[in-house]
């Protein structure tokens, strides 16, 4: 019964969305503002230029909120259980091609971040990139050692160090609107340096996401039960 | 014409997800509703950016503005929607893990029942 009710509703809402909101097709409805973006801002790629110059305080907030609920999680998960870690066995074929894949998502991290003002891609798209990989490597070779770079290469100083420098960066970006990062003159268009500043707020944004999706999955993945 | 068929995927799916929230007694179920529900929010922002036209918001040369391109704006600010739905799945299968650890199941109405019995 209950479901037949809430079925009824979902297609009165349907028909009333289709009916009123939804444009005619084929006609162009609104303006986009493209070409406003690109003379401001000068930047190829005008999601990067809306997120990381125009709504640069949205970004911030988001920084923000991630970096408290990576923490949030691992505080809440302190207590619990954790289950055995052991060696996996897996195919020797599975072992080498997740190092393989690991390898190739590095370059795509560093490619995505690099040139995401030219092309698509930005901070959090190769954040999550090199986080999958790190986590298809720990799953298909081997967890321990995937447990262990984090602690080995000192990610989470690092990841400190670029959130307190994206931070700083944005809001001096969203308090004093005068400041330019951006090259008045760039040295070559569409070159990486063609960005100014924002391919190292990309990569440090990548960074970021990168040390805390990894924080967040492996505390899953050490608490996963029976599994 | 591409635009209106993402939004009504975008809605039908919507009701799906809010379909498994209402029907379902598994918490994990509900959690991964949720989890489609926040998806289709971001497929619908899609959606209404592509109302124009689906040529990416990218100037290739310095006279490549035209006019079928996508809306960036609404592209741009659902990046905060997708980072926020993260965090509240992460959250939220925090305190599945929790409740699991201390009542051994994940049904709502035996958790409700246990609950109900421990504090009467």
């Amino acid at each position: 019964m209950k479901k037949i009710v809430f079925s009824i509703i979902f297609v009165y809402f349907i028909v009333v969305f289709m009916v009123h909101f939804i444009p005619a097709f084929g006609t162009a409805v609104t303006d986009n503002n493209v070409h406003l973006i690109w003379e401001r801002t000068n930047l190829p790629n005008t999601v990067t230029a809306v997120y990381l110059l125009i709504r640069v305080y949205d970004t911030v907030f988001e920084v923000l909120l991630f970096s408290l609920i990576v923490v949030s999680v691992g505080f809440l998960l302190k207590y619990e259980p954790k289950s055995e870690i052991s060696e996996q066995t897996v195919f020797l074929t599975a072992r080498v091609f997740s190092g393989v894949i690991m390898a190739i998502s590095i370059v795509i991290f560093l490619n995505v971040v690099l040139r995401g003002h030219i092309t698509p891609g930005g901070g959090f798209a190769g954040g999550v990139i090199l986080a999958s990989g790190v986590v298809l490597y720990g799953i298909c070779s081997n967890f321990i050692k995937a447990l262990a770079h984090y602690d080995v290469y000192k990610i989470k100083f690092f990841e400190t160090i670029s959130f307190v420098a994206v931070i700083s960066v944005m809001t001096m970006v969203s308090v004093f609107p005068d400041v330019v990062l951006v090259f008045t003159s760039p040295p070559e268009a569409y070159s990486v340096l063609s960005g100014g500043i924002i391919p190292l707020i990309n990569l440090l944004i990548g960074f970021k996401v990168y040390a805390g999706s990894w924080k967040l999955a492996s505390e899953f993945v050490v608490r996963r039960g029976t599994l | 014409m591409i635009s209106s068929i993402i939004i009504l995927t975008a809605m039908v799916s919507f009701f799906i997800g809010i379909a498994g929230l209402f029907f379902n007694r598994n918490i994990l179920k509900k959690v991964l509703s949720l989890a489609v529900v926040e998806i289709s929010t971001v497929l619908f922002y899609t959606g209404i950016s592509s109302v124009n036209g689906i040529t990416a918001p990218i100037i290739t040369s310095v006279d490549g503005y035209v006019i079928t391109m996508a809306n960036p704006i609404p592209q741009a600010v659902i990046i905060t929607g997708i980072v926020i739905g993260f965090a509240v799945l992460s959250l939220l299968l925090v305190f599945t893990v929790m409740l699991h650890n201390r009542y051994h199941t994940l049904d709502v109405h035996t958790i409700e029942r246990i609950f109900e019995r421990e504090t009467q």
